[in-house]
């Protein structure tokens, strides 16, 4: 389906994450118009249940983005958003939705390409898997 | 009065009010929350202050155990009651804090989508027997792989359904299990979301009936209950201690004997109060070598709640009862309570691996279907 035009929900950290997107947006670093962004103070506070409330809500993949390991402005609420990812995928993988459907990146401030390249790397990859298996039908009644 | 709760109120007899109070006495909530008052409750609505019932936070803390229905002398279904007033209150915007960010609640409501099959079954191994289509049996797994993801830090979750489908191995069954089985829909319909009960009540339905089985097993006693009470099947449903506690009546079992230890047993509401089975588990425990079974101060139809039903208002009057629940079995020198619920397994886990407990709350909390293949087994002895 070349057409399809996946939601991608994006959560981006406030300290680095969103700055990043920020100096993406200026140095003109192109990214698909796909990806919503939510700031959130630290990738640590994103719950299991924003990520499935995205899918329920008809996300086609959610990426979750914070500061390197190490780098964190809360010390280590990246790793938390580890811990976390880690559960969501595995409760993703179990509902059939797919784990693969969610990610989670770290990329810093002063990462402006990196980000641009996720985000189009992402969208990419979601492209390929199709839509939302939950809301399937609809997205191919739509094209 | 809206029409909903005036059946409502013909339904549960709450007509009959007596207005003597003795709910309330009996009220687990109320004795740490005088706020709470389940006859009250009643009379506001007798009374006609809908809007003000409907918009009164006080109907979440209801935890539904049903000991207010037990000691009514008009036989009013509180639980029931409270039940139909809440799926009046969520539309107005009234709504119980769900626990665990909401996460269980999500997990239903997502499998009420018809489009996903799950991966539920990847704990089964090569050497547990099942057969997929029709045969006697169906092994009810309810929300155990769910259990497991959420709750990974103190509850294993599968390893009930593990033990129980070994069990039934052992008895020369190989159940069906149900690769894409949904939630039975127990805490959407006790939270007042009918629609999504009724949703995934038709998809179960259907999937059991493609079964073609007469009997279904469950490790869960809401499952049981929900199955039993609110699904109109017509295979024969069974809680796991019902098809032991007959299965040692009539055979001649060889246990053996895993360790010395003294249990004590919680009676969940649903299998107790709800269910009334309340003799099947004691028989089981009986009946195992090594173990010395004591009664609690407060026993079956008494047994007070574990604190949380349906995942809504774990708050510290939750907590106040769970420790009294420790402290009971704490009186009677048990080591471990045993119990047939896995979520009355994984709220008081919850507690006793808190770190704010003292070291003297130290207390085994354990799935009678596992002690019993442990006595048999059937289980490695890691587990």
């Amino acid at each position: 389906m070349p057409d399809f035009q996946p939601k991608i929900l994006a959560f981006a950290c406030n300290w680095c994450s969103y700055a990043g997107a920020d100096l993406a947006g200026i140095s003109r670093k192109q990214y698909p118009p796909n990806v919503r962004i939510i700031r959130v103070m630290c990738s640590g506070r994103v719950e299991p249940i924003f990520v499935l409330s995205a899918f329920e809500n008809g996300a086609d993949g959610v990426l979750i983005t914070g500061c390197h390991i190490g780098d964190c402005h809360y010390k280590f609420g990246n790793k938390n958003a580890e811990i976390m990812v880690k559960q969501a995928k595995e409760l993703l993988s179990t509902l059939g939705i797919g784990s693969e459907r969610l990610r989670l990146e770290w990329v810093s401030a002063s990462e402006g390409q990196r980000f641009s390249e996720v985000m189009t790397d992402f969208t990419e990859n979601v492209q390929k898997m199709g839509p939302n298996p939950m809301f399937a039908e609809t997205a191919e009644a739509k094209t | 009065m809206k029409e909903s709760i005036k059946s409502a109120f013909k339904d549960t007899k709450a007509y009959y009010c007596l207005e003597c109070g003795k709910c309330t006495s009996a009220c687990p909530v109320s004795i740490y929350y005088p706020g709470f008052s389940p006859r009250l409750l009643v009379k506001k609505a007798l009374l006609d202050f809908e809007g003000d019932l409907l918009s009164d936070k006080n109907i979440w803390d209801c935890l539904t155990c049903n000991i207010c229905n037990d000691v009514c002398m008009s036989d009013v279904q509180l639980p029931e009651f409270i039940r139909a007033i809440r799926s009046e209150a969520q539309p107005i915007g009234n709504e119980g804090c769900e626990s665990h960010c909401g996460v269980p609640h999500a997990v239903s409501r997502i499998m009420t989508n018809t489009n996903l099959t799950q991966n539920r079954l990847e704990w089964i191994t090569k050497d547990m027997k099942i057969s997929n289509n029709d045969g006697e049996y169906l092994l009810w797994i309810g929300c155990a792989p769910y259990h497991k993801t959420i709750f990974s830090d103190y509850d294993k979750g599968t390893d009930i359904s593990d033990a129980a489908l070994r069990l039934l191995n052992f008895f020369g069954i190989s159940p069906v299990v149900l690769p894409n089985e949904k939630c039975c829909g127990h805490d959407m319909l006790w939270l007042g979301q009918r629609k999504t009960f009724e949703d995934l009540r038709e998809q179960n339905k259907k999937a059991i009936e493609d079964a073609k089985v007469d009997r279904i097993v469950t490790t869960c006693a809401e499952g049981y209950y929900t199955l039993k009470n609110d699904y109109n099947l017509d295979a024969e449903v069974i809680h796991i201690s019902q098809f032991l506690a007959d299965k040692i009546e009539n055979e001649v079992l060889k246990f053996k004997a895993t360790k010395n230890m003294k249990v004590t047993y919680h009676d969940p509401c649903r299998l107790g109060r709800f269910a009334g089975e309340y003799d099947a588990p004691r028989k089981v425990l009986d009946a195992l070598p090594g173990v010395e079974f004591v009664e609690m101060e407060k026993n079956r139809h008494k047994s007070p709640c574990c604190g949380v039903s349906a995942w809504i208002n774990c708050d510290d009057f939750s907590k106040k009862m769970r420790f009294n629940k420790l402290m009971m079995a704490k009186d009677v020198d048990a080591e471990a309570i045993i119990t047939t619920c896995p979520k009355c397994r994984i709220h008081l886990r919850c507690y006793t691996t808190n770190e704010h407990v003292t070291p003297q709350m130290n207390m085994d909390i354990e799935d009678l279907t596992l002690l019993c293949a442990r006595s048999l087994g059937l289980l490695d002895k890691r587990r």
